[in-house]
C-alpha cells in the first residue's frame, strides 16, 4: 500500500507541490499563531507570583532616591519587596582588566535576585543564563547583552571603592562632604552567556534600558521585562548572591514589586501607596493583574483572524487535493479493487500521499522561515518551535487528511464499485 | 466448478428507478471449459459476468464456487477470491496507464493477502506467456490496443486464478488483434483455465466449447 501510494504522490507531483505549498503556509502561520501566545504566556508566568491574590503595589520607573528593599521590608505590613538591581560595582566596556583604572566609560554592573534569575530565561546568543550557583572560586558569573563588547568566555574585572578611613582635614584632597579615604578594590568576572538582541529581559524596564521612552498608562506583566537591542543600555549582570562577601551597594532600579501582608487595611494601604509615589509611578496590584489579563485575552482573541484563515488554507488545499485528478484516481481504485485490494485500500493509499505530501509542506515551510530570519524582515522577532506547535501543525495535517478523503469518501459510499468501474470505461 | 442457482440482480431496489436486471438466472460452468454468455446490449450479460467476478452483488439466489457459497461474505473475503480465485478482463483494459506493463502485472500479486516471494520474477513470467516479455517497462499509454489487452491478460493470470472472467475482451481491437487475443485464450483453456467470456460477436462465442444466451435478464 505504501508503494503506491508513493507512485500516487510521483504522479501528481506538481499538484502536490501547489498544495504542499499551500500547507506550508497555513504550518508558518500556525507556528506564528502558537509562538505569539506562548510568548505572552510565557511571560506572564513567571511574573504571576510577584503578584499574588492579596494587595500589594507596583512602582515603575523608581527615582535614584527611592528606598531599599531592606528599608523597605522593614517597614510595617511590608511582605516582600523585589526588584532588579544597579550595584556601586563598575567596569569599563573597552578594558578587560581595567589596567588603566575606571575611564568615563565606565559603566556601572546590575543584578539579579536568584528568584528572578531562575523565574525567566531570556533567549541567548551564546552561552547560558546566569546560574543559581555561586561562584566558580573567585570568578563571577555574568552575563552581558550583545551590544557589550564582551562574549562568552571572557573574563573582566569589576571594581567599587571600599571605605579604609578618614582622611583628615590637612589631607590634600579632603572634602567635607564626603571626609573618607576610599580603597578600589578589584574582582573578576566570567562571562557566561550573552543575551540575544530581541529578548526580553525580567526585572528591569525597557526605560531603564533606555529601548523605550515611558511607560503604559495602564501597566500590565510586560512592563516587568525589558526589551534588550542593540539600541539600548549594555548591562553586565550578576547574581545578587554572589555578590554577598563584597563591600558593595545594591540598589534598586527600573521596577519595585511591594507585596503587603494580608490583613493591611485599606486606610493603611492608601498611606503606603501615598508614600511610594514619591519614588516612582505607582499601580495597584489589583489593577496590574486586571489589565494584564485584559491583554492575554485581547492577544488570545487577535488570533481567531489567523485560525480561520490557518482553517481556510487547510479546507481550500484538502478540497484541491481530493479534486484533482478525482476521476483517474477512482479509476485506479476501481482497478486495484478488481485485482484483489479491498474498497476502502484507497484509504491508505490517499493517507500516504497526503502524509508524503504533509512532509514535503514542512520542509518548504522550514526554508521559508529560515530564508526569513536571515534576511530583516523578521526583524528582532524570535519564533520558537517546540511540542505545541507541532501539535498544531499535526492539527492541520490531520485536518487536511481528513477533508482530501472526504470526497472520494462520499463517492465510494453512494457507488458500488461495480459503478466507480463503468464510470472509468 | 462454478453455479448459479435462481440469482435475482435488482438495480436501485426500492427506489423510484428500481430494475431487474436479472430474473433468476441459472446454471453451472465445470472446471476447465470454456464459456461465452452472448445477448444483446442490456440483456444482462455484463450483470451476470459481474456477479461471477464478485465486483457486484445479487439480491437472491446462490452463487457458489468449488462448493462455497458466495454470499455475505466479508469484504476481505470477497477481495481474496479476486484475488486468488479469478482473473477478470476488462473491454476498456481496465490497465494504470501511467505505469509500465510490469508494474500493472504486479498489482495482484502486491494486494494478495498471503505474501508472495519473487514477485518479480511471476510478472515477468506471465508477461512472456502473453508474448509481452520484450515489453515489461513499457508504460501501457504506449502500448497498442493488442498489447495492452495483453498485458491484462498477464495480469489477470499471474496469480494463476483457476477462472478467467472476460467482459467483451476484443470489443475494442480489430479483427487480426482480436483472433490473436482469442488464441490466447484457448491456450490459457488447454492449459486448465475455466474461461468465461462475454461477448456480443457470434465470431467469439463460436470459439467457446458452450454458449450461453442471455437475454432480457434470463438465460435462454
Amino acid at each position: 500500500m505504501i508503494k503506491y501510494g508513493l507512485k500516487e504522490f510521483a504522479r501528481n507531483i506538481y499538484s502536490n507541490i501547489f498544495i504542499a505549498v499551500q500547507l506550508a503556509i497555513a504550518f508558518i502561520i500556525m507556528t506564528a499563531a502558537v509562538s505569539s501566545v506562548l510568548s505572552r504566556i510565557e511571560m506572564y508566568t513567571p511574573v504571576k507570583k510577584y503578584f499574588p491574590d492579596g494587595k500589594g503595589l507596583y512602582i515603575c520607573n523608581i527615582y535614584d532616591t527611592a528606598p531599599l528593599d531592606s528599608e523597605l521590608k522593614n517597614i510595617d505590613d511590608v511582605e516582600s519587596v523585589t526588584s532588579g538591581y544597579d550595584t556601586s560595582l563598575y567596569y569599563s566596556p573597552s578594558s578587560k582588566d581595567l589596567s588603566n583604572g575606571l575611564g568615563d566609560d565606565r559603566m556601572s554592573v546590575n543584578a539579579l535576585s536568584e528568584d528572578m534569575i531562575k523565574s525567566f530565561t531570556p533567549q541567548m546568543s551564546s552561552g547560558k543564563w546566569l546560574p543559581n550557583a555561586s561562584a566558580n572560586g573567585d570568578l563571577i558569573p555574568a552575563v552581558v547583552t550583545e551590544n557589550s563588547n564582551y562574549k562568552t568566555g571572557d573574563i573582566v574585572t569589576i571594581m567599587h571603592k571600599e571605605k579604609v578611613g578618614e582622611m583628615s582635614p590637612d589631607d590634600e584632597d579632603f572634602d567635607y562632604a564626603d571626609p573618607y579615604k576610599y580603597e578600589y578594590v578589584k574582582n573578576k568576572v566570567e562571562i557566561v552567556g550573552v543575551i540575544a538582541d530581541g529578548s526580553q529581559l525580567l526585572g528591569f524596564s525597557s526605560a531603564y534600558l533606555g529601548t523605550e521612552d515611558s511607560i503604559k498608562e495602564k501597566p500590565d506583566f510586560r512592563d516587568l521585562y525589558a526589551n534588550v537591542n542593540k539600541h539600548g543600555n549594555m548591562m553586565l549582570i550578576v547574581p545578587t548572591d554572589c555578590l554577598k562577601d563584597i563591600n558593595c551597594k545594591i540598589y534598586p532600579c527600573g521596577n519595585q514589586i511591594v507585596t503587603l501582608k494580608d490583613n493591611v487595611s485599606n486606610e493603611r494601604f492608601k498611606e503606603l501607596e501615598l508614600y511610594l509615589r514619591d519614588y516612582g509611578r505607582v499601580f495597584d496590584f489589583e489593577d496590574f493583574r486586571e489589565n494584564s489579563l485584559v491583554y492575554i485575552n485581547g492577544q488570545l482573541i487577535k488570533l481567531v483572524p489567523m485560525l480561520i484563515c490557518v482553517i481556510v488554507l487547510v479546507i481550500v488545499s484538502s478540497v484541491s487535493a481530493s479534486a484533482v485528478n478525482i476521476k483517474k484516481r477512482l479509476g485506479d481504485y476501481g482497478i486495484y479493487y478488481l485485482c484483489g485490494a479491498k474498497w476502502n485500500a484507497y484509504i491508505k493509499i490517499d493517507l500516504v500521499c497526503d502524509l508524503m505530501t504533509a512532509v514535503m509542506a514542512a520542509a518548504i515551510a522550514v526554508c521559508i522561515s529560515n530564508v526569513l530570519t536571515m534576511s530583516e524582515f523578521m526583524g528582532n522577532t524570535v519564533i520558537s518551535f517546540g511540542w505545541l506547535h507541532l501539535i498544531g501543525c499535526v492539527c492541520i495535517v490531520i485536518l487536511n487528511i481528513l477533508i482530501s478523503l472526504l470526497i472520494p469518501g462520499v463517492i465510494m459510499r453512494r457507488n458500488t464499485p461495480n459503478e466507480i468501474l463503468m464510470i472509468n470505461e | 466448478m462454478i453455479k448459479l442457482d435462481k440469482i435475482i440482480k435488482i438495480y436501485n431496489p426500492k427506489k423510484a428507478n428500481e430494475y431487474e436486471a436479472l430474473h433468476g438466472v441459472s446454471c453451472e460452468i465445470s472446471d476447465g471449459e470454456m464459456v461465452a454468455i452472448i445477448g444483446k446490449s442490456g440483456a444482462g450479460k455484463s450483470t451476470l459476468l459481474h456477479i461471477l467476478a464478485c465486483i457486484d452483488s445479487y439480491q437472491s439466489g446462490e452463487y457458489t464456487i468449488d462448493g462455497t457459497l458466495v454470499k455475505n461474505l466479508s469484504e476481505g473475503q470477497y477481495a481474496q477470491i479476486r484475488n486468488e480465485k479469478i482473473g477478470i478482463v476488462m473491454q476498456d483494459f481496465a490497465l494504470v496507464e501511467d505505469f509500465s506493463a510490469l508494474e500493472n502485472v504486479l498489482i495482484p500479486l502486491d494486494f494478495a493477502k498471503k505474501k508472495i516471494k519473487n514477485k518479480k520474477e511471476k510478472a515477468l513470467e506471465a508477461l512472456k506467456a502473453v508474448g509481452m516479455g520484450d515489453l515489461s517497462k513499457k508504460p501501457c499509454n504506449k502500448l497498442s490496443g493488442g498489447q495492452k489487452q495483453r498485458v491484462a491478460i498477464a495480469r489477470a493470470i499471474v496469480n494463476e486464478p483457476a477462472m478467467i472472467l472476460a467482459d467483451e475482451p476484443t470489443g475494442a481491437l480489430d479483427t487480426k488483434t482480436s483472433a490473436e487475443i482469442m488464441e490466447l485464450f484457448k491456450r490459457l483453456n488447454k492449459e486448465g483455465k475455466t474461461v468465461v467470456i462475454v461477448t456480443h460477436d457470434p465470431k467469439v462465442a463460436e470459439q467457446c466449447s458452450r454458449v450461453i444466451e442471455v437475454s432480457d435478464g434470463k438465460i435462454i
